[in-house]
């Protein structure tokens, strides 16, 4: 018979009194790969934190062997300037005995493991130089070697490029067969959850419902997740481009010279991420210059600077009076009194944030409450173009399916979008044009909404 | 948190006068007050500059150097003969263009600022001694006299030009863009950069302004002690910032209240006032105030995501 390795029982807790966890029940026996899927704020990543010892609980019962769980998220890093060899062996403790017994057994130990597991990563490559992802693999090593009995990855795969998870989930699918078991925490639906013992679905605070693998359907999972008659749209179908002959909303020299026309939504796909993020560099301007780009007209919107698209602890309306208060402002630079009322209450209120969080932080707001929010503010900023990268990277279903429809209201509206994914599926049947880079270093411009599935695998492959 | 903190630093300011009313009633009355304010108008008028540059996400410790520098200037300038006005104003210009400088500095090179104006705080200080051969400028003009003496409506004109002081700065942070840009700026330097923001520039008006209070406080406390000294004003960095922790203004930046800040200075007046009376020396006087600076360090880096 399995082993229990984690027992959760009517788990509550609370943030700045506001309730968490609410009755969160869940077992995980041993070998098992748990899914946790669930919209963002629905409790996943509280669990993984109470797990983690981060979050206090206010209530219930947690059964699990002490030192048994090692909880690895998204921020979780190697040490930087340690090599990835020296990061493992870390994982080990330090027993002078077992050292003076046996010199250099740790360093074969570790440099096997490296060989079976994680063979494109190498021991002598420096903790801070690899790829998130690729830290990812080794911080799961490492908890292996450690003698973790449970490995909780937390809003990890929502991160990575479908070739990152494929790599990651081989792994977890490789060690679980050693003994670990797994609990991965995921906000959307995806074919790589077919492939997990369970799926528990949270929402508001509690799993609401446990999904067996031979049980699991996509939109039965959607439904669940988003609860009431949520429907997964397949096809976001791109506006009418407003004026493909007329003056282009921005012209990009250099190495891959392309005219982005006015209403227009051009994607860019690059498998390795390199080189789009080169070009998403390039139109954005030299570090700590950003601001150079906002006055040319050119917005931001970007999963890797998200942490700075908005100030969180400023309140919603002070973060969308700071994309205006120099323009709005009167003689001496001061704020009118109204515009400084309007964009405090009225203009938030539109958006949809609701009354009791406009005098909060705005990092109380949910998720797609911030890209709203992010994405309004980069308007108000005067923007003609969009620079959008990765908006549904960390997002869930809903919020995507929100950010696919603002971004076709902008575009329908006049403005050019660059929308720059890792995941050609994001960009095929909603983009106007696809700027693909090939792994031979070639590029070449496609009809985006003429592109489906098969294209789309045909273009990775 | 503005609400909760002007609560809090009221009600300790509140529970200290009480207490200094007990302890020596003549203390706590109208005139002792005032006079009061006219002791601290020298290190309110730094603290703020020192508040802008907090708020702003930098730190500034050669304001004490900037005032010593300036104050030495506008001396030897009335001493050769140049009016008291336009000494004045030319030290004030030059308090502006040194904080500009150490803006500039700040923003190009990538080290603390904490490290580098205290560099530069040493230089001014050196550059301070070189004006008059280390020597302090005695037998100012009259009118600077007078203008110590001098009240409206029974309040020294001293006070009256600190009270404008803190009034300027709080209009320009609560009312202005400017001020926006700077709370903007301490929060998150590239949040704000892409919010359209030329955070350099900024960066140099705040510490111009710092500069610039330094320079206006160095002709108050001409005016009080009727001498420039080379050495004046060591250490009134300190004084500041134990009142911009007690004020609750973040030391990381864009969070607080400038007139928290001065409160908070007040609030250090009393206290010092208060241990005075109880024969409490000086070197437990300073240990206190660096007690209280951890205190409030500690606290802030507690309420760091309040």
């Amino acid at each position: 018979m399995e082993k229990e390795i984690l027992r959760a029982v009517d788990l509550h807790t609370e943030q700045e009194r506001e309730p968490l966890l609410k009755g969160f029940r869940l077992q995980v026996f041993s070998g098992e790969l748990v899914g946790l899927v669930g919209l963002n704020g629905s409790g996943k990543s509280t669990f993984a934190k109470v797990l983690g010892g981060e979050v206090p609980l206010s209530r219930g019962t947690l059964a699990l062997e002490a030192g048994s769980v090692h909880v690895i998220q998204k921020e979780t890093r190697l040490v930087s300037n340690l090599r990835v060899a020296e990061n493992l062996v870390l994982a080990h403790g330090w027993k002078p005995a077992r050292i003076l017994s046996d010199p250099g057994k740790k360093a074969r130990l570790v440099e096997a493991l490296l060989r079976e597991y994680s063979p494109r990563v190498h021991k002598d490559d420096l903790g801070g130089s690899l790829s998130p992802a690729a830290q990812c693999q080794v911080g799961i090593l490492k908890a292996f070697l450690g003698g973790a009995r449970l490995i909780v990855l937390d809003r990890i795969l929502e991160y990575c490029s479908p070739k990152e998870e494929r790599e990651l989930l081989n792994l977890v699918g490789r060690l679980k067969a050693k003994g670990p078991s797994f609990l991965v925490t995921y906000n959307k639906v995806a074919p790589c959850l077919e492939g997990f013992d369970r799926l528990a679905v949270v929402r508001e605070g509690k799993v609401v419902r446990t999904l067996h693998r031979d049980e699991y359907s996509p939109d039965l999972a959607a439904q669940l997740m988003a609860g009431g008659d949520f429907r997964r749209n397949k096809v976001h179908q791109a506006p009418a481009v407003r004026d493909r002959t007329g003056a282009a909303a921005l012209s990009v020299e250099g190495p891959v010279p392309f005219v982005l026309g006015q209403g227009e939504i051009l994607g860019v796909h690059d498998g390795s991420r390199g080189r789009a993020m080169a070009l998403f560099r390039q139109l954005l301007g030299e570090e700590g210059k950003e601001h150079l780009a906002v006055h040319r007209g050119i917005g931001v919107l970007s999963e890797a600077l998200f942490e700075h698209q908005i100030l969180p602890g400023w309140k919603p309306g002070e973060n969308l009076l700071l994309a205006v208060a120099k323009r709005v402002s009167g003689p001496l630079g001061i704020l009118p009194g109204r515009v400084v009322r309007h964009m405090a209450r009225t203009l938030p209120g539109e958006m949809g944030i609701p009354e009791g969080k406009l005098d909060l932080p705005a990092r109380n707001l949910e998720r797609d409450q911030q890209f709203l929010l992010a994405l309004r503010k980069a308007v108000l900023g005067g923007a003609k173009v969009l620079l959008v990268e990765n908006p549904f990277q960390g997002a869930d279903l809903v919020t995507k399916e929100l950010a696919y429809q603002r971004l076709g209201e902008l575009a329908a509206g006049g403005m050019g979008i660059l929308l720059f994914s890792g995941d050609l599926g994001d960009l095929a049947g909603f983009c106007h044009r696809i700027l693909l880079f090939q792994e031979d270093g070639s590029w070449s411009i496609r009809d985006g909404l003429a592109m489906g599935e098969e294209t789309v695998v045909q273009s990775i492959l | 948190m503005g609400k909760k903190n002007s609560w809090a630093v009221l009600a300790i300011l509140a529970l200290e006068l009480l207490a200094l009313r007990l302890l020596a009633p003549y203390l706590v009355t109208g005139p002792a007050l005032v006079s009061m304010g006219r002791q601290l108008a020298v290190t309110g008028v730094v603290a703020v500059g020192m508040g802008i540059i907090l708020l702003g996400g930098g730190m500034d410790l050669s304001l004490g150097a900037i005032v010593a520098l300036t104050g030495m200037v506008a001396a030897e300038l009335m001493a050769q003969g140049v009016p008291v006005l336009p000494a004045a104003a030319l030290c004030v210009l030059l308090g502006l263009l040194l904080g500009w400088i150490n803006g500039m500095v700040t923003a190009k090179v990538r080290i603390h600022p904490f490290i580098l104006t205290m560099a530069l705080g040493v230089v001014y200080r050196g550059l301070g001694k070189m004006v008059h051969k280390g020597m302090p400028i005695y037998n100012l003009p009259e009118a600077l006299h007078r203008f110590d003496r001098g009240t409206f409506l029974e309040i020294p004109w001293t006070v009256w030009i600190f009270l404008l002081c803190v009034g300027l700065g709080t209009f320009l942070l609560s009312k202005t863009y400017l001020g926006k840009y700077i709370y903007a700026l301490g929060a998150d330097g590239k949040a704000a950069r892409l919010a359209g923001v030329d955070t350099v520039r900024v960066q140099w008006i705040v510490y111009g302004l710092g500069g610039f209070f330094a320079g206006v406080a160095s002709m108050l406390l001409l005016s009080r002690v009727g001498s420039a000294q080379p050495g004046a004003a060591t250490g009134v960095e300190l004084d500041v910032l134990v009142g911009a922790a007690l004020g609750g203004v973040s030391f990381k930046g864009g969070r607080g209240l400038l007139l928290h800040m001065i409160l908070g200075i007040f609030i250090l007046e009393v206290l010092g006032n208060a241990l005075l009376l109880l024969s409490v020396g000086e070197y437990y006087r300073n240990l206190l105030k660096g007690a209280i600076l951890l205190g409030a360090l500690a606290l802030d880096s507690a309420n760091k995501e309040e």
